[in-house]
């Protein structure tokens, strides 16, 4: 088994690439500060029924106006959030995978005794497992600081609750492995790293574009919705799982990335 | 040639890119502990070859077996018992020289204790020790290609192949890798060079295969008509008509396959060293004026010229 081999290689040049650590630590951080910050200025904020209009009629009835506009303002961040494991493999995958076709490092790996799947899974662990961290951290870290800014009476809809529990330990690793699985796959197609990571980034789209309906429509989403998302994204990433398994034998990533 | 002699033996091995065919009917005979060029021009299959003896591409059809095993069917082996160098050195440039080459090691199974000793042997051999903690990326061209190299030997291979070892490097780097490759062979291990330097193939190898899509030719560069390994052409440069001496020139023991060259002034032989200071006294005692005697040089690049050409062989 090489895949401890191949991660440990991976992260030396992750460690050594500033830009790209830069770039992998500034979206959680960014995300995690405009989520408190946020979720501060609402719950001071003074809110009347007439301000949210139809989301006081998709809401439980229990909540205060100023609640229900913190539960959907921490839904929208839900889907920003999921950024984090989209994003973040992708820009670290885009770089790993590009970055070897650039340099035509390749052929002289292949050229080992290496099993195609042990050199595949050292890559996708290389930059899985640092998303997830970052996804994870970020979660943990965003919901203590809420937890100790936020008014008592916000914290009922503050998370950690259902759905963004449903969304961090299922949806995001799914997301981060079709988003790291995407980046791979177009890497073969492409000479930049950027176009690989910009191509995998939009997997996330679709998720933040759902939030964007909640506020349009009027419908506030739940754990359902992630629930459904999930299985979505397994989908996706059994496809994607499928089309990489074809391409991905020694002469596959040669010609590909060789 | 018994098959525990042979390094490599190929049987009509064929490749095919959809329609386009990048070698065909390969077969060679690589004995063990010799050196051996594949010459061609560009795109004329010899990193295909190459490729697939290294078991990196699938032949299309054919066989082989490299360092005893079979292609197809032992490849892990074959890997383990080859090393290559690719024609780009292909190296992680934000890790050391040492990171380099111990990642190399361990995909190789070389535990680390003898990885770290043979990583400082090479790096050292190679002058490059000095510079080992240092990222690869600010190393110049020749110095990444000694690394390279160094990191095709680091699992001590038996069966080396080498695209263009001495690309890019000075002159002094260049007689480094020679005798490097010099010492791979007389230790044992085989060699196949693919090069456009003819002068490196004639100062390095023992035979040499002229490749266009299929193989063209196979000849020796050791060129004793006998088989007398080792004896490299020379040619004697005369003040006057050379044919006029071929005589005095055949009759000297060890000589082999004397001839006038075209220019007419030069009489070319094959002969061991040590026979050309009798070669010289003999001519010089027939009345010859000897102005130089040195190797003979050329006669590899024209037979190049007169198989490779794309008119010759039917264009192959």
């Amino acid at each position: 088994m090489k895949i401890g081999v191949v991660l440990k290689r991976e992260w030396r040049e992750l460690r050594e690439n500033r830009f790209l650590l830069i770039s992998t630590a500034a979206l959680p951080l960014i995300l995690c500060a405009a989520a408190v910050g946020l979720a501060v200025t609402t719950a001071r904020a003074e809110v009347q029924e007439a301000d949210i209009g139809p989301l006081m009629g998709a809401s439980p009835g229990h909540l205060t106006p100023r609640q229900i506009l913190l539960s959907v303002l921490m839904k929208q961040l839900l889907g920003i959030f999921l950024a984090v494991p989209a994003i973040v493999p992708a820009l670290i995958a885009s770089y790993s995978v590009v970055g070897e076709k650039q340099l035509r490092t390749l052929e002289p790996v292949l050229a080992t005794p290496i099993r195609v799947r042990d050199l595949l899974a050292g890559k996708c662990l290389a930059a899985l497992l640092p998303a997830l961290a970052a996804t994870w951290t970020t979660f943990g870290v965003t919901c203590l600081l809420l937890r100790s800014v936020l008014p008592p009476e916000a914290l009922a809809v503050a998370p950690p609750n259902a759905e963004w529990l449903i969304a961090v330990l299922l949806v995001a690793p799914l997301l981060a492995f079709g988003a790291n699985t995407l980046t791979v796959l177009v890497s073969a197609r492409v000479r930049d790293p950027r176009a690989a990571h910009q191509f995998a980034s939009l997997l996330v789209l679709p998720i933040i574009g759902a939030g964007v309906l909640q506020l349009a429509r009027g419908i506030l989403l739940g754990w359902r919705f992630w629930l459904g998302t999930a299985v979505v994204m397994l989908w996706i990433d059994a496809i994607l799982l499928r089309l990489a398994s074809r391409w991905f034998h020694r002469e596959g990533i040669l010609a590909k990335f060789g | 040639m018994s098959a525990a002699a042979i390094a490599i033996g190929a049987q009509k091995l064929s490749k095919r890119f959809g329609e386009h065919v990048a070698i065909e009917d390969l077969t060679l005979e690589v004995p063990r502990g010799s050196a051996f060029a594949l010459l061609g021009p560009n795109g004329a299959g010899k990193t295909t070859s190459v490729r697939m003896l290294t078991a990196l591409l699938e032949p299309t059809s054919g066989a082989a077996q490299v360092c005893g095993h079979s292609l197809g069917k032992a490849d892990d082996a074959i890997r383990r018992a080859c090393g290559l160098l690719t024609e780009v050195p292909g190296l992680y440039p934000r890790l050391s020289a040492v990171e380099n080459l111990l990642f190399f090691a361990e995909l190789y199974d070389v535990p680390v204790r003898d990885a770290r000793t043979r990583i400082e042997r090479w790096l050292k051999r190679f002058e490059l020790w000095d510079r080992r903690a240092d990222p690869v990326g600010g190393f110049s061209t020749g110095m990444k290609q000694k690394l390279a190299l160094s990191r095709a030997l680091v699992h001590e291979p038996e069966l080396l192949f080498l695209d263009e070892p001495t690309s890019g490097l000075d002159p002094e780097s260049t007689r480094t890798v020679r005798e490097v490759i010099r010492e791979c062979t007389a230790d044992g291990r085989t060699v196949v060079l693919c090069t456009h330097h003819l002068d490196e193939v004639e100062r390095l190898c023992d035979r040499v295969a002229f490749v266009r899509g299929r193989v063209l030719a196979e000849h020796s560069i050791a060129h004793g008509a006998h088989g007398a390994h080792g004896a490299r052409r020379t040619e004697v440069t005369l003040g006057g008509e050379a044919a006029r001496f071929a005589a005095a020139l055949a009759q000297v023991a060890g000589v082999d396959g004397g001839s006038v060259r075209a220019d007419g002034k030069k009489l070319s032989f094959a002969a061991d060293e040590a026979v050309n200071p009798r070669v010289v006294r003999a001519l010089v005692e027939a009345g010859a004026e000897v102005l130089f005697v040195a190797p003979e040089r050329g006669r590899l690049e024209a037979l190049y010229f007169e198989l490779v050409r794309p008119d010759a062989n039917g264009g192959a």
